[in-house]
């Protein structure tokens, strides 16, 4: 009797897409967590308008978020009262911009969101590097 | 490029996104859609092609969602009213585990308040056949013989307990008599507090997706 030994393509996808899929799901997890503490920072000193914070948010935080992303949480933070609006028509702008400033509120969550961020920060990366000395 | 011509994809866009803000109130509606007019204009204006702009949005309603989903959550927190809170738990039943769960305990509470409220009025008019029958013992063989099951179940228990509304009633003794008023008064208000605790432990504990997308800009080693 001859056996015929049958060769089936791989069920799971490459090594390097999953990998890449993984690092995709594990960064869409830790940006969901900081989503908030990044908004509440950009308009911490002055307030800023939509297009601006987005601007700041991927020149200076490198989180590249979408239109779509951004407003409806600016909408949750204004609402929940963390931020507060106001329309401005300024001289070097055609159209009025809405501009977001941060609340009292606002400033005790970054505070606390802050210290939350910097103490696992800290931990964690002991926690990473140990035993690599 | 005129953002106002009537068919150009910036005026559908925002014709559809307008449609979809509908259950906000009109001062929110308008703010959001000025704002996205605004955001547009000015992108455009920077030379970013309309349809750029429009899929950084994404799709009109999904964008819209993400309003309409915070608004009514707030609305449900803070009215505290029963219609809002189930109205806004069974919005989010398909996308949230808490407000499926809540969802079915609702139903559930729900469904045993009106059993007791129907025994309640079918009492009033035919007192025979709600109560509370009992065949003792009840390690006898059972005697009663069960009607054609009901389409809407309106009794628990069988055999040898029988409790609610059974038509024809069991031939064994009724022992509640008058007294299952108060006890399903009892059990109408025990399902109503259920109901309204398990939806204001699910309303308050939804979470809405931020959304961030993760795409981060890599820059070499220094």
């Amino acid at each position: 009797m001859v056996s015929k030994k049958i060769t089936r393509p791989p069920k799971t996808r490459p090594d390097s897409e999953a990998l890449q899929g993984s690092r995709e799901r594990l960064r869409t997890q830790m940006f969901k967590g900081v989503a908030e503490l990044a908004l509440l920072s950009v308009v911490q000193q002055t307030p800023e308008y939509g297009l601006r914070i987005l601007e700041v948010l991927r020149d200076e935080a490198g989180l590249e978020i979408a239109e779509g992303t951004l407003y409806p949480l600016l909408y949750r933070l204004e609402k929940r009262g963390s931020i507060q609006s106001e329309w401005h028509v300024l001289e070097d702008a055609s159209h009025p911009r809405k501009y977001y400033a941060i609340t009292s509120q606002g400033k005790a969550e970054l505070k606390a969101h802050l210290d939350d961020w910097q103490a696992m920060t800290v931990a964690f990366n002991r926690f990473l590097n140990r035993g690599k000395k | 490029m005129n953002l106002h011509h009537k068919d150009d994809p910036v005026t559908t866009w925002l014709k559809n996104l307008q449609r979809a803000l509908a259950p906000l109130p009109s001062d929110d509606s308008q703010e959001i859609l000025a704002e996205a007019r605004e955001h547009i204009s000015e992108r455009v204006a920077m030379g970013v092609p309309p349809l750029e702009v429009l899929s950084a949005f994404g799709n009109a309603k999904t964008y819209a969602q993400g309003f309409v989903d915070e608004y009514l959550l707030n609305r449900a927190r803070s009215s505290r009213r029963t219609l809002p809170m189930l109205r806004t738990v069974i919005r989010f039943a398909g996308r949230s585990v808490v407000a499926g769960f809540g969802s079915v305990c609702a139903v559930i509470s729900g469904f045993f308040g009106l059993w007791s409220l129907g025994c309640i009025a079918v009492k009033i008019v035919r007192p025979d056949l709600v109560g509370l029958w009992l065949d003792f013992p009840l390690s006898a063989q059972h005697r009663y013989v069960h009607a054609q099951r009901d389409f809407i179940p309106l009794s628990f228990g069988h055999d040898h307990i029988v409790f609610g509304f059974q038509n024809p009633p069991p031939s064994f003794p009724e022992y509640l008599g008058l007294w299952i008023y108060p006890c399903m008064i009892g059990i109408a208000l025990v399902s109503y507090v259920a109901l309204r605790a398990s939806l204001l432990l699910a309303v308050k504990r939804i979470r809405l997706p931020t959304g961030f997308k993760p795409n981060v800009k890599t820059s070499p080693e220094p």
